[in-house]
């Protein structure tokens, strides 16, 4: 190693002090664009920039504060839950197990519900049948039907009885889901879902005028609907 | 103790998939000097107690706060992509071995220095200062703090010369104390340092010229001379 070498490896022992100092002002005139070559032009930097971010403190609670107003003013802080969206913190069921009835397979079929009847897809009886934790939400599409006929799920009935089961306190909204539409391309759409347990299943009864088929949905190929993407609330 | 702890990473190829953050990106960046302190602290603390406690998450934890860093320095020596990064991978495995039983205080500096020593190794081995890169120029001026010629052999041990450069150091005035060892430490190409601190280049070599003499002085001056 010629001397020069040495020298250079000798100078790796800086002390960490030395070269802390050396970082804080590269890294401060990174930071803000100043030019401290050394670290008393770098305090008063940094006292500049202390000062900078008080007075922009200050600026972003004033303007924070006319927005509080301005949403109370238009009613916004009262409607917080507007644009809720539900996703199930505990165990979650979306699918049918494999080796359960349904399971790989698009959901059954099912006889349309009268109204005042709820009716299960097999999947989603035999997915409630084998679990004993009475903790899992089974995220479900509930599709509504008025004397047998289906409902849209953005009309106003749906909505309607949406509006009915949150007021019961009953984890209920929209899902999205997708299918195919025109060259193969997918096409989002929503549908009325919920993440109900096994309790509220089974004592899950609509109102008069309806039925419900309930049952794990799909997209257009064949997979689940994951229910990490959870349920707006918000019925809009 | 588990099964990590009796292996380690043992060889190059482990390393480079667990430091999952290609360093090749800092040639482009400046991001290696963005360390600030506090944050800093307690990654490196962090980092330092998954080392100690024999985890192989502790190289890509550090590879990916110190990888870019690490590559920059090595890259300013070398000039060589294959050769930072090769050196960046053996810095882990350094740093495996290092701690414990060493427990340091800055992790940056502490790998900055394993990196940097490799570099010079691997400088010498490959003759690499025919790439042009900085570590031909930066001897030749270090030989000019050298008492007695760049031809003088010398009989200093290396911690005792490392003692005496601290002592040197923090006889100088600050900024040129950075400039120092931005030039010798860092390995930064003069450009590279004149926009880094905003400092004509001219005045950038004005000042590590005066510093060299005073080195040498120095050296002198503390028996440093053969």
């Amino acid at each position: 190693m010629s001397k020069a070498e040495h020298l250079y490896e000798a100078i790796g022992e800086a002390d960490d002090e030395l070269l802390e100092r050396l970082e804080k002002v590269m890294a401060l005139r990174q930071s803000t664009g100043a030019i401290p070559a050394n670290e008393e032009e770098a305090r008063s930097a940094t006292d500049r920039k202390k000062r900078r971010t008080l007075w922009s403190a200050a600026a972003a609670s004033l303007l924070v504060a006319a927005a509080a107003i301005l949403l109370v003013v238009n009613g916004g802080l009262f409607d917080l839950g507007k644009s809720a969206v539900y996703t199930a913190s505990g165990p979650v069921i979306d699918r049918p197990a494999d080796n359960l009835p349904g399971g790989g397979t698009a959901p059954g079929m099912t006889a349309a519900p009268q109204n005042g009847e709820t009716v299960y897809d097999e999947a989603v009886r035999a997915a409630v049948e084998n679990n004993a934790d009475p903790q899992t939400e089974y995220f479900v599409a509930i599709d509504l039907f008025a004397s047998g006929i289906p409902l849209e799920a953005d009309s106003a009935e749906v909505k309607s009885e949406l509006k009915r089961l949150l007021d019961l306190g009953l984890n209920v909204g929209y899902a999205e889901a997708w299918a195919y539409e025109g060259a193969g391309e997918q096409k989002p759409y929503r549908y009325a879902a919920g993440f109900l347990t096994a309790q509220q299943l089974e004592q899950l009864q609509p109102s008069d005028s309806y039925g419900y088929a309930l049952r794990f949905a799909t997209n257009g190929d064949g997979t689940p609907v994951s229910a990490d993407n959870g349920i707006r609330t918000d019925l809009n | 103790m588990n099964e990590s702890s009796k292996n380690g990473p043992s060889d190059k190829e482990a390393l480079t998939e667990l430091a999952n953050e290609s360093p090749i990106d800092a040639a482009l960046t400046d991001s290696a000097h963005e360390l600030s302190d506090s944050t800093h602290d307690s990654k490196d603390e962090h980092i330092i107690d998954l080392f100690w406690n024999r985890s192989e998450s502790a190289i890509g934890e550090a590879s990916r706060e110190y990888g870019r860093y690490c590559y920059s320095i090595s890259y300013n020596i070398l000039r060589s992509m294959e050769d930072a990064e090769e050196c960046v991978n053996d810095t882990w495995l350094r740093t495996w071995n290092a701690i414990p039983p060493q427990r340091p205080g800055k992790l940056a500096f502490f790998v900055g220095r394993i990196v940097r020593n490799l570099s010079l190794d691997k400088f010498r081995s490959k003759k690499a200062k025919r790439r042009g890169g900085e570590m031909a120029p930066m001897l030749e001026e270090l030989s000019e703090a050298i008492p007695g010629g760049p031809d003088t052999e010398s009989i200093v041990l290396g911690k005792e010369l490392g003692r005496v450069i601290n002592d040197f150091l923090r006889t100088l005035p600050e900024t040129a104390c950075n400039l120092f060892l931005a030039r010798y430490w860092h390995s930064m190409p003069i450009a590279e340092m004149a926009d880094t601190f905003g400092v004509n280049p001219n005045n950038i070599k004005a000042s590590l010229f005066r510093t060299r003499g005073k080195l040498k002085e120095f050296l002198e001056k503390e028996g440093m001379q053969p």
